[in-house]
């Protein structure tokens, strides 16, 4: 949309306003980024240490969560934005769940890890996790730039890759499963192993969601649920 | 009766096109009007409608269909046209000596500016309802009562009645007044008196109801009513509402349609235009970028 600006509205304390709240919801998201990298080096590093350190961070990104459905709220109650500062308002108050949800996604791992890092457990299949927990970072990334950008275009391209996520989580998941079958022993181990991966996908997913409300914002179509490559060919015929 | 009066010739145009120009204040090119201007059950078809007063063109070539039974709200900033537009639907821009409209306004296919046209007959059939409330300084039965009287639409004192008070309950106003019906009308409230307004554009029977502004002269609680009694009027009839207010037009009208100087420039469903309007300067005015 070439049009999208979301300065030059006549009052200029609204113009600031939704800059705000755009500012806060990435944030939000370098916020989730953060702890996603965190969690990964933990993982790739076996540091019991910084697992420690993500869940010492406390509620950051909670408290970014609330502070950012105060602002929308009250942008709503005062300002009864429409059109594209209207889809910027709902796309901020949808996003910030599926942040949050990303937050809550790396502290549970950072809880796996500790369990697992206490039993003395190692595996080459961290660095597996690792590897998808790499994906999913760049996709995390991808989307968060996108948002920055309003990027509608890298949107589609990173929500059509989140397949590719999918793939390998199942591949990785059915490795685990077929060690948990292969050595009863271990199924507490690789159960957290297989929760981690888990909690990878679903951030991957949460990203995906976060592309989708860029699609709504930028170009007004809200393609949830929709098949991704429909979505790609609609638009490319506009 | 209004039929007869109404014959109509004219067939509608369906063309709808317009000149290509700059808009010069915000550097944005205007094309052709965007979205859904036509419709198929038009009770008002207006087709390359420009308007002058004087030399001065108000209105550039607008093509536009006024759905029966619904609610389509004309926006846009100060001066864009909308109320001279709105005053084309039932010829009160005759009353200006130097307004000229060209093009071709069509209410249920005849053409409302044909010779033998009797703008008053016009007037009864498509009814208007101002920014301020006006009622005559009469008794407030007599405000509902004028138009049937003149118009002869009853047979006697009670059929007159009974319709004072049918329009007064369509009007929402009859529990607030029925016990003064004979008090004067302009000792109602400013809302009391918009409502008596409508009551009496009812009591005329008319199919078109234009409202330029119904509501921006009333505080919250008498704009509710307003915008309730323009929900409910819609059933029986077509309403076009002039507003200013952005809110009242997304919570009224199931169309809309954007002016900007003079021209038409976007008309959809509300839920759209309020969403995600299609051209630049639909978006720029409804997000308070301008006007």
């Amino acid at each position: 949309m070439e049009h999208f600006e979301f300065e030059k509205h006549t009052s200029s304390e609204y113009n600031t306003e939704l800059e705000d709240i755009r500012n806060h919801l990435l944030q939000m998201g370098g916020q989730a980024e953060n702890q996603l990298r965190t969690v990964l080096k933990a993982i790739s590093e076996e540091s019991d240490e910084l697992a420690t350190e993500l869940l010492s961070q406390g509620d950051d990104i909670d408290q970014m969560e609330v502070d950012l459905d105060q602002e929308c709220t009250r942008i709503i109650a005062r300002r009864q934005p429409a059109a594209s500062d209207l889809r910027l308002i709902v796309a901020v108050m949808k996003s910030i769940t599926d942040i949050e949800r990303i937050g809550d996604e790396t502290e549970k791992m950072a809880r796996l890890l500790k369990k697992l890092f206490a039993r003395d457990f190692h595996s080459k299949y961290f660095k597996e996790i690792d590897h998808l927990g790499q994906e999913v970072l760049t996709n995390l990334s991808g989307s968060l730039n996108a948002l920055a950008r309003l990027d509608a275009e890298e949107a589609i391209k990173l929500a059509q890759r989140d397949q590719v996520i999918d793939a390998h989580f199942d591949e990785l998941n059915g490795q685990l499963i077929k060690k948990m079958v292969k050595d009863p022993n271990k199924v507490k181990p690789y159960l957290g192993l297989s929760q981690c991966a888990q909690s990878l996908e679903r951030i991957g997913d949460h990203a995906k969601n976060i592309c989708e409300y860029i699609i709504y914002l930028v170009i007004g179509k809200d393609v949830r649920h929709t098949d991704i490559e429909e979505v790609k060919n609609s638009l490319l015929e506009q | 009766m209004n039929e007869a009066v109404l014959n109509g010739l004219n067939e509608p145009t369906m063309k709808v096109q317009s000149n290509r120009e700059t808009e010069d204040s915000l550097n944005i090119e205007y094309t052709d009007t965007v979205g859904q201007p036509l419709c198929d059950d038009p009770k008002i078809s207006t087709r390359n409608v420009d308007v002058f007063y004087a030399d001065n063109q108000a209105i550039h070539d607008v093509s536009l269909d006024i759905g029966a039974h619904q609610v389509i709200a004309l926006i846009g900033p100060s001066g864009c046209g909308k109320s001279t537009y709105l005053r084309t639907l039932n010829r009160m821009n005759d009353t200006i000596d130097i307004c000229r409209v060209k093009g071709q306004i069509l209410l249920d296919g005849h053409d409302i500016y044909q010779k033998k046209q009797d703008p008053v007959l016009l007037r009864a059939r498509v009814g208007m309802v101002f920014q301020k409330p006006n009622p005559f300084p009469k008794s407030i039965y007599d405000n509902v009562a004028y138009g049937p009287r003149i118009h002869g639409l009853t047979r006697n004192k009670a059929e007159l009645d009974d319709l004072v008070e049918d329009s007064l309950i369509k009007a929402g106003l009859f529990q607030e007044v029925k016990d003064r019906l004979h008090a004067p009308g302009t000792g109602l409230s400013g809302g009391q008196q918009q409502r008596l307004c409508i009551a009496r554009t009812i009591a005329v029977q008319p199919e078109v109801i234009l409202m330029d502004e119904p509501a921006s002269a009333l505080d919250p609680i008498a704009t509710a009513k307003i915008e309730e009694l323009i929900n409910e009027l819609k059933e029986n009839f077509t309403i076009v509402i002039v507003t200013h207010s952005m809110q009242q037009a997304a919570r009224v009208s199931q169309r809309t349609a954007y002016f900007h100087m003079g021209r038409l420039i976007e008309v959809g469903e509300t839920d759209q235009i309020f969403t995600n309007p299609s051209h630049e300067l639909t978006e720029k005015y409804i997000t308070g970028r301008f006007g």
